[in-house]
């Protein structure tokens, strides 16, 4: 019964769009692949672990040794810092190059037309 | 003098001659500049840090670019001093790093090579955080004023 | 600690030193602009041997940035294949620097060459990073990097073409970065870690809690890596991209950048998932029949195009097939295909680009109908042409048979004798748009009527080492395929 609901308003949606609002017919086929990604994507979040809670998989020793020994192994107090420029330097050392290739290409680009 | 007009542009386009923009801006640019060398300096001990102080320090050279012309704001920061000082900042990270590695410890190692570390929340603590964050901030300012003066240059 | 424990770094790094200081060489001292960036390439290759045979010697290498140890910090690793990735990636970008060196002088304005040399040494380093790096963020900003040096090496020729064909790259794979971001929260999210080996050995009990995170996440790598090495049906900004670049940046996308990406992929399956997701989920079947829809359409719209540069990319698609194939089928002797063919492809595609940069420089023909009888004007092009080919379609003698080979010996091996009809019959379809070409070129009865520039012999010195390194993947393949056969029997 449920199916055959959702048939008819699918059918009823489709020629709706089609011909009330007048949507062209590609543009309908994009909205519901869309729609079909969406709906597949809607579980896979709803299996996610819950936000903030202590059993998250997050929450192991990775942060635990940033927060508790952070201070003391890299002299800085703010966390972010010691994670970004200590930690993890060689990946700030990426981005500070994502800025300059950008730029890079920028000015390349700028230039040559 | 009247306190604002336009004028014709090279290019075709008009700058905004305005006394209340230009004084404004003026008296407001050192301020920002100070507040964006504080952010880029406390960054190892305050929220901020390198990328967000270094974008108020460039924004502030925009801002003194924007409100009279370019050749007021070139006076401040060259285009060639700022792509300089960009691929200098971008280097030094390197240097640190390689600093690093001839001080005896893996590449850009702070503590295990040897940094002084100094006691912690001070200003002139954290060894190579410090570095590293004023050779970003300086990279991020330069970048963001490169940017400024590319895209102005190429629509003229 | 010598200064050779610090090689796996010191690789990217010089590289991304070289580019840093290269727009500024380049302004006031502009004579050892290139030198310089020739040396760091150098360098970087000289470290890469060196890394090869410390990894031959003692075993895997793997490098702490900062001292710190892997779950906190950045981990950088060297097995075989990775280390022979990393001398097939800086060997051949040195190989096509010292061509740009020349070709480069006609196709660019002047002042942004020097914009062109930061640009090719970041790409390269970036490249090198993700051969090296064993943490997926760390690969996720190498890949941006990647990205964008690799569009704006496109975008640098002053072109409208070019432009617009840069532009649907850039956000084609922004749009895989992306999908690769989300899929790296998601494994983040499920297991805690970033290191591959952390996450492998976490994924283990992950996958029962969350499975269709951990899938949706491989559903997305595929994506992301397949957009951004043109796996079929995600190909649609290559042929574009590849055609309109610089000849060298064309040798440099279709040569090296669209491989790595693959390679990237192979590092997902076989150092991220556990062993036995690959077999669980159909993961390989799914890359398995893109790649074989892909050598065969790459190969048949390459046969319709009348340009020769967008013919060799089109090509491309067919050829990146190869190597997903040989991802896909899950069996080592299919990996040693896989890997030989990173490297064939890569030498024989650039030399390819670097005739058909030739051609252009010196006649000015793009179509390929024009080219006919052009074989008796410009002889040494024509026969680089003629090898370059023959290892397209697996002629003996050249590496392209080597690689194909072992895919098809492979998927005799795992009992699917359907794809060794696919390789065969792309071999052969390679062999109708590319000997045609040649036919005419050398037996075309009249004379080749557009007007000819003498060829420099720099860019002559370069097709020579093309050819030579073609006709030696072909003959002495043994230590490459022993070195990567006792690479691969460890993944299993």
């Amino acid at each position: 019964m449920i199916y055959f609901l959702a048939v008819i308003i699918f059918i009823i949606l489709t020629l709706f769009l089609r011909f009330v609002i007048g949507i062209e017919p590609r543009t309908i086929v994009i909205f519901y692949l869309l729609g079909l990604i969406i709906f597949f994507f809607s579980f896979t979040v709803a299996e996610m672990p819950a936000f903030g809670s202590p059993d998250n998989p997050t929450f192991n020793e990775v942060p635990q040794r940033y927060l508790e020994s952070g201070v003391s192994e890299t002299g800085a107090v703010n966390i972010v810092s010691s994670v970004i420029i200590d930690y993890r330097a060689f990946d700030t050392l990426g981005e500070a190059t994502v800025l300059f290739v950008a730029i890079a290409a920028v000015i390349a680009t700028i230039k040559a037309h | 003098m009247p306190l604002s007009r336009r004028t014709e542009r090279r290019g075709g386009g008009t700058a905004i001659e305005d006394q209340i923009v230009r004084i404004t801006s003026r008296l407001v640019a050192p301020f920002i500049q100070v507040y964006g060398i504080y952010v880029i300096l406390h960054g190892h001990l305050s929220p901020g840090g390198s990328f967000s102080g270094g974008a108020i320090f460039g924004a502030s050279l925009v801002l003194v670019a924007l409100s009279f012309n370019l050749e007021t704001g070139a006076k401040q920061i060259s285009h060639q001093l700022a792509s300089g000082l960009e691929s200098g900042g971008a280097f030094g990270f390197i240097l640190t790093g390689l600093i690093a590695i001839a001080i005896g410890g893996n590449f850009l190692a702070n503590r295990a090579a040897g940094f002084p570390m100094g006691q912690a929340g001070e200003l002139f603590s954290a060894g190579a955080i410090l570095i590293i964050t004023v050779f970003v901030g300086i990279k991020v300012a330069s970048t963001i004023v490169t940017l400024f003066y590319t895209i102005i240059e190429g629509e003229e | 600690m010598g200064i050779a424990d610090h090689f796996p770094a010191l690789i990217v790094v010089v590289l991304f030193a070289a580019a840093f200081l290269s727009p500024l060489l380049y302004r006031y001292a502009e004579k050892i602009s290139a030198p310089f960036v020739i040396a760091s390439l150098l360098l970087s290759l000289l470290m890469s041997i060196a890394l090869l045979v410390q990894v031959q010697q003692f075993g895997p290498v793997f490098y702490h940035m900062g001292g710190w140890p892997p779950p906190w910090g950045i981990e950088f690793s060297a097995d075989p294949i990775r280390v022979y990735i990393l001398i097939v990636v800086t060997a051949v970008s040195l190989w096509i620097f010292l061509y740009a060196l020349r070709d480069l002088k006609h196709e660019l304005k002047k002042e942004v060459i020097g914009w062109y040399y930061t640009l090719y040494s970041i790409l390269v380093g970036s490249m090198a990073g993700i051969a090296l790096t064993n943490d997926l963020f760390n690969l996720f900003v190498l890949m941006e990097i990647c990205a964008i040096s690799a569009c704006a090496i496109i975008s640098i020729k002053e072109d409208r073409e070019c432009l617009e064909a840069s532009f649907k790259y850039l956000i084609l794979s922004a749009m895989g970065t992306g999908c690769f971001l989300l899929g790296v929260a998601m494994i983040y999210m499920a297991t805690g870690y970033l290191n591959y080996s952390f996450i492998q050995a976490a994924l283990a009990e992950a996958i029962v809690h969350y499975p269709l995170n951990i899938f949706t996440a491989a559903a997305l790598f595929i994506v992301a890596f397949g957009t951004k090495a043109a796996l079929f049906p995600l190909h649609v900004w290559l042929p574009d991209a590849h055609a309109s670049a610089p000849t060298p940046s064309s040798a440099m996308l279709s040569g090296l950048v669209i491989k790595i990406y693959a390679f990237a992929l192979f590092l997902m399956f076989y150092h991220v998932f556990p062993r036995g997701m690959l077999t669980t989920i159909p993961l390989n079947e799914i890359i398995l029949w893109m790649a074989a829809l892909g050598t065969m359409f790459g190969s048949v719209y390459a046969m319709i195009q009348t340009d020769l540069k967008k013919m060799l990319a089109f090509s491309s698609i067919g050829q990146i097939s190869y190597i997903f194939m040989g991802i896909g089928f899950h069996h080592d002797l299919a990996l040693v295909g896989a890997f030989y063919h990173i490297m064939v492809h890569a030498i024989t595609k650039a030399l390819l680009f670097m005739t058909a940069g030739v051609i252009i420089y010196s006649t000015g023909v793009r179509k390929i109908s024009d080219l006919a009888g052009i074989g008796r004007i410009l002889p040494l092009t024509m026969l680089a042409f003629t090898i370059g080919s023959a290892s397209m379609v697996g002629i003996p003698g050249t590496g392209g048979l080597i690689s194909k080979w072992y895919l098809a010996l492979s998927a005799l091996e795992i009992g699917r004798p359907l794809f060794v009809l696919v390789i065969l019959a792309s071999s052969l379809l390679n062999a109708i748009y590319y000997m045609p070409i040649v036919i005419n070129a050398f037996m075309h009865q009249e004379d080749f009527i557009h007007e000819v520039r003498p060829v420099p012999r720099y860019m002559l010195a370069s097709l020579i080492v093309g050819m030579f390194f073609v006709i030696v993947t072909g003959f002495f393949s043994r230590p490459v395929v022993t070195l990567l056969e006792q690479a691969a029997i460890l993944l299993f």
